[in-house]
């Protein structure tokens, strides 16, 4: 692997054009896997853009023959996790990693401007609302496993945890987006 | 496992194509006489669609606003010049020639300023006009009086001479 460039080093064409093709060509992706984890418009923005600033800057240790699109998910994922440490103590929610039945609790840590506005069918809105209720991580392995169709082990590469983690994760998630869902429908 | 039921992990690894071949099979054939692990199936599988679905529909496309930012922010972490090419680019000659035309002009006036020469003879004015101009034209033969262009005499040889001698004689050929 390539030494990371420094990061006082001038930026070369090949640097420029690999950001340009990159944006080009997985930046919807990378934005939508971002709102999904988000749940708000305003932080998958925030989120794509430091994104494709860390791929600028990191660039040369892409290996080529690997996914681009899993790399960049991992920052994703990476920068959505820390964001999430800071503003923890700003919000003071717990990020339940059990099964235990949670209610929305109105203080949402990232949504202000809820992705479900977007959606216009009664079932999207369930759907989303659901999903916005299930903790980050929860909602991080459901998005990963069910949209993007990813296998445990890249989601265990991606997340930066174990398969374990990952299949247990996924499990509880599920059975708490379906009772969630349940919980929706029924009110609407 | 044909006789007993199965676990919704199981059935959620099993949509998941994570369990290995031969659970997978076995799980497969259970499913197939198994009319409440069936359902029970249909259930994972149909939330499973609901969220492709659900992803489907509330795909946006990447807003333009966040490209521009990235190639902003990309802009911004440009190198900053060292010292040594900050001040090789302030000595460009775009920059030295003009400061330097300031500074020798400057430096002259400022030199011509500071360092009076010997006074200069002026004459004022209202002297010139008053007095000095006005004595002169005045006095016929005073040495700023205006000559005469030519002078004429038939008789004499002397003024001939004085004639040929102040090239009157050329204003004459021309007439």
């Amino acid at each position: 692997m390539a030494a990371p460039r420094k990061p006082f080093d001038p930026p070369s064409p090949e640097q420029t054009a690999f950001l340009e093709r990159a944006i080009e060509q997985h930046g919807k992706a990378t934005y939508n896997f971002a709102l999904r984890l988000t749940h708000n418009e305003a932080d998958a923005r925030d989120l794509t853009q430091e994104a494709f600033i860390r791929v600028y800057r990191a660039w040369r240790s892409f290996q080529p023959g690997t996914s681009f699109v899993s790399w960049i998910y991992r920052i994703v994922t990476n920068l959505y996790r820390d964001e999430l440490r800071r503003r923890k103590g700003r919000y003071q929610e717990e990020i339940p990693e059990d099964n235990a039945p949670q209610e929305y609790s109105g203080a949402r840590p990232l949504a202000v401007e809820p992705i479900e506005d977007l959606v216009e069918s009664q079932f999207g809105e369930t759907m989303s609302k659901a999903l916005a209720a299930l903790s980050p991580d929860q909602r991080q392995v459901v998005v990963l496993a069910d949209i993007e169709e990813y296998s445990y082990q890249e989601i265990a590469e991606i997340v930066g945890c174990s398969i374990g983690t990952v299949r247990s994760r996924l499990h509880r998630a599920r059975q708490q987006l379906r009772k969630l869902v349940e919980h929706y429908s029924a009110k609407s | 496992m044909n006789q007993e039921h199965t676990t919704t992990e199981n059935i959620i690894d099993y949509l998941h194509h994570e369990l290995g071949p031969e659970a997978d099979a076995a799980l497969l054939l259970h499913l197939k006489s198994c009319a409440q692990c069936a359902a029970m199936y249909e259930e994972q599988a149909r939330l499973s669609e609901s969220l492709r679905a659900f992803a489907r529909a509330s795909e946006r496309e990447l807003p333009q606003g966040v490209v521009a930012r990235i190639w902003d922010a990309v802009d911004a972490q440009a190198p900053q010049p060292s010292v040594t090419q900050r001040i090789a680019a302030f000595f460009r000659p775009a920059i030295v020639v003009p400061v330097a035309a300031v500074l020798v002009v400057g430096a002259f006036f400022g030199y011509s300023a500071t360092h009076h020469a010997s006074p200069m003879i002026t004459i004022d004015a209202a002297y010139y006009l008053r007095d000095h101009a006005s004595i002169n034209n005045t006095m016929p033969f005073g040495e700023s009086s205006v000559e005469p262009t030519s002078l004429r005499s038939d008789e004499s040889a002397s003024d001939q001479q004085w004639v040929a001698s102040t090239g009157a004689s050329a204003v004459a050929e021309t007439r």
